[in-house]
């Protein structure tokens, strides 16, 4: 037998790399708490992390740096890594639902529908929720906008095909994206227009503690249903009905798919924004760095998601500073880029490869 | 595996592709689907293997009806090559032929050494244990088929559906594949375009047309030029090869001096 890695080799290194990635990504969170106008030693952020968990530490940081570590950074840099793994977790399983390497998590009308609740709330002055409110009204936008494509891409017998779902969700999201042109074009408060502006374009300045309980929950559970499935959507990425001759009911696991990661995305949006192009970029870089096996890549999207969205937040309060850019802005103009590489990637290689027979 | 098929209609929008089919795989046999395009043999095969479900009848294995079971159970009973779309993704051969193994594992089960040994042992069985480690989307058509083979073959099923198995393979591969599905021993139904593979292979063949089973048999029941003829409209000869024992199939289209047959030497 020639040689080749065994499984428990290839699943060493496969640990070997998640460790490493955990250390990236506790190391990540404490550089960019310590990254600010403020400067506080990484040191510093520990020992109050510390105090402010266990009562440890006597406190020899002023009140002032405690609050910015403990009530801004931290909360802030947290939803980073959180928001940015369920959007790549996201992007990851609807890229094997819908078989389409370019589809993202607001492929299916999540962002539009959000963006539409959201408006609401900022100009139509809809405050039923108190402070919650935004975060409500664009989760039940997002997932609104979900069913409806959901509902449009159905076809007899209740099966739901990639096609289908595709165009129902573009289509969904320019009636959705028109009503909020409309009521943008309609608010009278320029402050109120501004804020709407600032939120489509996706932010996490707006974190608090109470904010990451139900993300972080979402994004466990969620990943964790979805590596058990793991087998099954590598079934699905290869093929309807080959999955279906594997064994997976497939118009079953679709629709399970699709309560699952509108729920993810309807979540990460309503806390965030639409922060456009990590659900797209993050599984191909993932697949690039562990092939296409979601085994490996559901929890190398959760790392790496994390990390990437920590920094690139970090990079929009630093590079304007004192102003701050839109997070969304960032990720699109280095997902604008991406997304024609990969175009044009997938030419190259239909090129080289297409005509072999 | 026996398989079954009473009176197993199928169709679209009021339109017959399937029309009361009666069929069945004795166990160890490999039944032939020969017939042109569009008569109805994919048709027949994704109702026997369960991804259609037929307007009306019945498909069985062992006397088990197919739609009884769930998917899962299926799959540990049925493997099937099918002709399939293209995928965007890329994995490696050994991913894609380790996937025959999902019907067998547990949601957390990881694959273990049987698993790897029966992946190992379908790869080399198609001859492809040397490109085990390339990408899937980089291989050739015919060695995607044999790719597409050896992950039937780790899913150790007792029945094995073929869908034109033998399309894009070169003549040595066509002969290798169906050796060595013959040799396999499991229940195994194909469709097949090529007459001469179907007449060499099968121990039964089921000729359809228009949706309905036109004859069926051995292949030197069922390759007679009449059917031929009712089947495709193609003017063919049928003769013993000497070598194989076989019928031989040679066609005679129009031009090519089929007025001279029979006349005076």
């Amino acid at each position: 037998m020639t040689a080749w890695p065994g499984a428990a080799s290839r699943g060493a290194g496969f640990a070997g790399l998640l460790l490493l990635l955990l250390a990236g990504l506790v190391v990540s969170i404490t550089l960019a708490v310590t990254i600010g106008p403020v400067e506080i030693s990484p040191l510093t952020v520990w020992q109050i992390a510390f105090h402010k968990t266990t009562g440890l530490f006597a406190a020899d940081w002023s009140m002032s740096q405690e609050q910015i570590v403990w009530q801004i950074r931290f909360p802030r840099v947290l939803l980073a890594a959180v928001v940015g793994a369920g959007l790549a977790v996201v992007g990851a399983t609807l890229q094997a639902v819908v078989r389409n390497p370019l589809a993202d998590p607001f492929i299916l009308g999540g962002s539009s529908g959000a963006s539409v609740g959201a408006v609401l709330v900022l100009i139509a002055g809809l405050h039923a929720f108190g402070v919650y409110s935004l975060s409500v009204a664009a989760f039940l936008g997002a997932t609104g906008a979900f069913v409806l494509v959901f509902v449009l891409a159905r076809g007899a017998g209740g099966t739901v095909s990639p096609v289908r779902l595709i165009l129902s969700g573009v289509a969904v999201s320019y009636v959705l994206s028109a009503v909020t042109s409309f009521m943008i074009f309609r608010a009278e408060d320029s402050n109120q227009i501004r804020s709407v502006l600032f939120w489509m374009l996706g932010s996490l300045g707006g974190a608090r503690w109470e904010y990451l309980t139900v993300p972080a929950v979402v994004l466990l559970t969620g990943s964790f249903y979805l590596v058990l499935r793991a087998r099954e959507l590598n079934a699905l990425l290869v093929g309807e009905e080959s999955a279906a001759t594997l064994g997976v009911d497939t118009s079953r696991f679709r629709r399970e798919l699709l309560v699952l990661t509108g729920l993810l995305t309807g979540t990460m949006v309503s806390v965030s924004g639409s922060i456009g192009f990590v659900g797209l970029m993050m599984p191909h870089v993932v697949r690039l760095l562990v092939g296409s096996d979601h085994r490996r890549v559901l929890p190398v999207c959760v790392l790496l998601g994390g990390i990437f969205l920590i920094w690139v937040d970090v990079l929009a309060r630093t590079a304007v500073a004192p102003e701050e850019l839109p997070v969304g802005v960032v990720t699109s103009l280095i997902g604008g880029p991406f997304f024609i590489w990969l175009m044009r990637r997938k030419a190259g290689a239909a090129k080289a490869f297409g005509g072999g027979g | 595996m026996k398989l079954q098929t009473q009176e197993v209609s199928w169709g679209v929008d009021g339109h017959k592709i399937v029309r009361s089919i009666n069929a069945e795989a004795h166990p160890g046999e490999l039944v032939g689907l020969i017939g042109p395009n569009g008569s109805g043999k994919s048709s027949l095969l994704r109702c026997v293997y369960r991804v259609l479900r037929p307007d009306a009848g019945l498909v069985s294995l062992d006397g088990e009806d197919v739609w009884r079971m769930n998917a899962r159970q299926m799959s540990r009973r049925t493997a099937v090559v099918v002709q399939e779309s293209q995928t965007d993704f890329d994995f490696t051969v050994r991913e894609i032929v380790a996937m025959g193994r999902t019907p067998h594992k547990g949601l957390l089960e990881r694959d273990n050494e049987k698993d790897e040994r029966i992946v190992e042992d379908a790869l080399s069985r198609v001859n492809v244990l040397h490109f085990a480690e390339r990408s899937f989307l980089t291989l050739s058509g015919g060695e995607k088929q044999r790719v597409l083979l050896a992950r039937a073959l780790a899913q150790k099923a007792r029945f094995l559906v073929l869908d034109e198995p033998t399309n894009h393979l070169d003549v040595r591969y066509q002969l290798e594949l169906l050796t060595l599905v013959r040799d396999l021993g499991v229940t195994t139904l194909a469709a097949l375009h090529d007459l001469n593979l179907a007449a060499l292979y099968c121990d039964r063949i089921y000729a359809i047309g228009g949706g309905e089973i036109q004859a069926c048999g051995t292949p030197e029941e069922v390759l007679t030029p009449t059917l031929i003829r009712s089947l495709y409209e193609v003017d063919a000869e049928v003769g013993l090869h000497p070598k194989t024992g076989k019928p031989n199939v040679t066609f005679v289209p129009p031009g090519f001096g089929a007025e001279h047959n029979g006349g005076p030497g």
